[in-house]
């Protein structure tokens, strides 16, 4: 089962004031939104994340809940799969206000983002199980 | 007899769950996660553990699942053996949806007690747990937050096996820990299924492979809520008793021991025949319900 969610958060955009947030309600919102994706600096980046054992990995990873860099102010798409039978996993940056549904063994979600426009760092976790799955988003200077 | 079809062994595999303490059955990278072993002075060893409390859904019978609360995502939680004083410092984290703790049975100071309303460690909290191992015997450790009779059938309790000091150990044998527990599948206050370590039935899918002639050392602890009292019957031999683990001399010798809840005892035996042997509890309605299983003796390979 894969899905979209259109949640999220929206950053980068410096002088727009407050952070748009948009309610996903069919497909005109789809629509709305293509804009919005459309990368000025070329492609989405992918970035997949598989839950198992009580922890975050990046797709054939080997480390627990790596640290995840990223340039400032790029688009990235998360795609979060549930391997870990029996447990219901999400991802979440509090910092910008990112949380997904919960995903039932072997559901997928994923979620478009906007990295900050400033360096930073983040963390990220999952929402009932923050204790154990936990990592930390790296923000760098971009190009 | 028994269920059709076969659970996952993915998560927990009941035949490893038998030989298996301390993490031992986790590659040594994520065992490191879990526990650690440093030689101190004195001779003794400090053990470190990180015991989690996590909601899961388990498979207790062929396609059958329960919303488990578990210890590290597993029914029985994970076996912590220590030697008899050594140091034990284990954090819990509750990574569940519910208050919970970890009350050892075992000789430590009140605040380690994990029992009273104050001793709660809340979801999203941790506690550190520490006391010396004592006294040397098979024991048990359990949640012990309100209803305690929820929280324990739930699935959070585990064995704990304190061996005798280093100078006087026990025997060599092949040990295996048996965890008897039970279900409550539709919250009536009685169980639907009944197991040693878990899964209905699974022993008498795969046998517990032995040798003949090689004592056996059995670490049982009744863990079954709602029933009075749980048993173990040994078909074809008897067995020495040890009860609670806690004398080196057997008490009795019988083919069957009964066991209230939380009462556990070390039974030993050696197989003299190959071949096949039921062991389940001696209320039949358990054993059908799923707590039978068979042990197959095999002759001992040549040297």
């Amino acid at each position: 089962m894969v899905d979209t969610e259109r949640v999220g958060a929206w950053h980068g955009t410096r002088g727009a004031g407050a952070a748009v947030l948009v309610a996903a309600v069919g497909l005109l919102c789809v629509v709305l939104l293509l804009p919005l994706t459309a990368s000025t600096r070329g492609a989405v980046r992918e970035i997949t994340l598989v839950t198992r054992n009580m922890a975050f990995y990046l797709e054939d990873g080997t480390e627990p809940n790596p640290t995840i860099q990223l340039r400032a102010g790029e688009e990235v798409r998360f795609t979060v799969l549930n391997r870990d039978p029996g447990f219901r996993h999400n991802l979440a940056v509090e910092a910008w206000g990112l949380e997904t549904r919960y995903l039932e063994t072997e559901a997928s979600t994923t979620v478009l983002v906007r990295a900050p426009a400033r360096p930073g760092r983040q963390v990220y976790t999952c929402t009932p199980h923050g204790k154990m799955m936990r990592g930390i988003i790296e923000v760098v200077d971009g190009d | 007899m028994g269920p059709v079809g076969r659970v996952s062994t993915d998560t927990f595999d009941p035949t490893r769950f038998l030989r298996s303490w301390n993490f031992s059955d986790l590659p040594v990278d994520e065992r490191a996660r879990f526990y650690r072993e440093t030689p101190r002075a004195d001779g003794t060893t400090l053990r470190e553990y990180e015991l989690v409390a996590i909601d899961r859904d388990i498979e207790i019978a062929p396609g059958l699942f329960f919303p488990a609360w578990t210890y590290n995502g597993q029914v029985p939680g994970p076996t912590l053996r220590a030697t008899a004083g050594d140091h034990l410092r284990i954090n819990f984290v509750n990574q569940g949806s519910h208050p919970h703790t970890l009350h050892f049975h075992g000789w430590h100071a009140p605040e380690m007690d994990g029992s009273l309303p104050a001793h709660q460690v809340l979801p999203g909290e941790s506690f550190l747990y520490e006391f010396h191992a004592d006294p040397f015997g098979v024991h048990l450790y359990h949640c012990h937050a309100n209803p305690l009779k929820r929280h324990v059938h739930k699935g959070l309790y585990g064995a704990f096996i304190i061996d005798p000091p280093v100078a006087s150990p026990r025997p060599p044998a092949d040990e295996l820990v048996m965890v008897l527990n039970a279900f409550d599948t539709n919250f009536d206050a009685e169980n639907e299924v009944y197991a040693a370590n878990t899964v209905a039935s699974f022993y008498m899918q795969e046998p517990i492979r032995v040798e003949v002639g090689q004592l056996v050392r059995m670490y049982v602890v009744n863990l079954t809520e709602f029933d009075l009292v749980n048993s173990l019957h040994l078909h074809g031999m008897f067995f020495d008793v040890f009860r609670t683990g806690t004398s080196m001399t057997s008490s009795e010798s019988t083919d069957t021991i009964m066991l209230c809840q939380g009462e556990r005892a070390i039974l030993e035996t050696t197989f003299r025949y190959p071949g096949e042997f039921m062991f389940h509890a001696h209320q039949s309605e358990f054993a059908e319900l799923g707590w039978m299983g068979l042990f197959r003796a095999e002759a001992r390979r040549a040297a």
